[in-house]
């Protein structure tokens, strides 16, 4: 076995350590429940969808959707084939619903994908 | 004191911070995927970076831990440094349709200038490591005299 330096091992056991502990937290209810939710989402037309939460729904994340925070980015993985709802109650596809970026300004702009 | 700080201190740092960054993103490795996704990348690439970049991360961190392989623990280290310096740099030039969040690192909450400044200070710090005058000084007195 080639020789370890073992001072550089504490050290690396170390950022494990604190790379685990301080690993990004999902938000949660009040009752402990892991909560994703469409925070901030903008359509071409300048509609917003939020509100929902979709682990209460009973639809899988990862599969139907996932979520990013901080919340005013979002990445929504959704199944194309499954219509979704908005908080007004309008049914929209996962193609209806282009992802947007924040600009240097603070602004949103759509992505190219 | 130069010596030890180039030969010791560098690969310590450089140590700490990719076994920090591997760790944070593989113990969440679904958010870092997700916060790729929100990188101007195709989602494909994405998808395979997520995965890429922590074990990149882990095999530089393990190649610095063992003497013989330190040397290229460091030129990984620097390939890796130089493509995320290269990367924030790209968008800052705006050659990128839009400016993606900053949240797929460890330093979420610095702004891409401040994520460069970092860069560029742990990238000319590897690369004082990696220099030929460096080298010549780590090497022992006895074997330069071989």
């Amino acid at each position: 076995m080639k020789k370890i330096k073992w001072h550089l091992l504490v050290i690396a056991l170390f950022g494990i350590c604190a790379g685990y502990v301080n690993k990004p937290q999902k938000l949660r209810t009040p009752m402990g429940q892991e909560m994703d939710t469409y925070q901030y989402w903008y359509s071409a037309d300048g509609r917003m969808y939020y509100g929902y939460d979709l682990s209460s729904m009973g639809w899988v994340q990862g599969r139907d959707y996932d979520c990013v925070y901080p919340p005013n980015i979002c990445t929504f993985i959704a199944d194309p084939t499954r219509s979704h709802s908005d908080d007004t109650g309008n049914w929209f596809y996962a193609s209806d619903v282009p992802q947007s970026g924040i600009n240097m300004d603070g602004g949103f702009e759509l992505m190219d994908e | 004191m130069k010596r030890i700080m180039l030969t010791g201190v560098i690969p310590a740092l450089l140590i700490l911070l990719f076994a920090y960054t591997a760790t944070n993103k593989l113990a969440a490795l679904d958010d870092f995927t997700a916060s790729m996704y929100n990188q101007p990348i195709p989602h494909r690439l994405a998808y395979i970076l997520a995965r890429a970049i922590p074990i990149a991360e882990i095999l530089a961190a393990t190649c610095l831990l063992f003497g013989k392989t330190q040397k290229l623990g460091l030129y990984t280290s620097f390939i890796l440094l130089a493509l995320f310096t290269g990367y924030i740099g790209l968008i800052l030039l705006h050659v990128f349709k839009r400016i993606p969040c900053n949240c797929a690192g460890i330093f979420r909450h610095l702004t891409w200038q401040q994520h460069l400044c970092i860069n560029l200070l742990l990238l000319a710090l590897t690369g004082l490591a990696l220099s030929p005058q460096t080298k010549k000084h780590s090497q022992s007195p006895l074997k330069q005299s071989i």
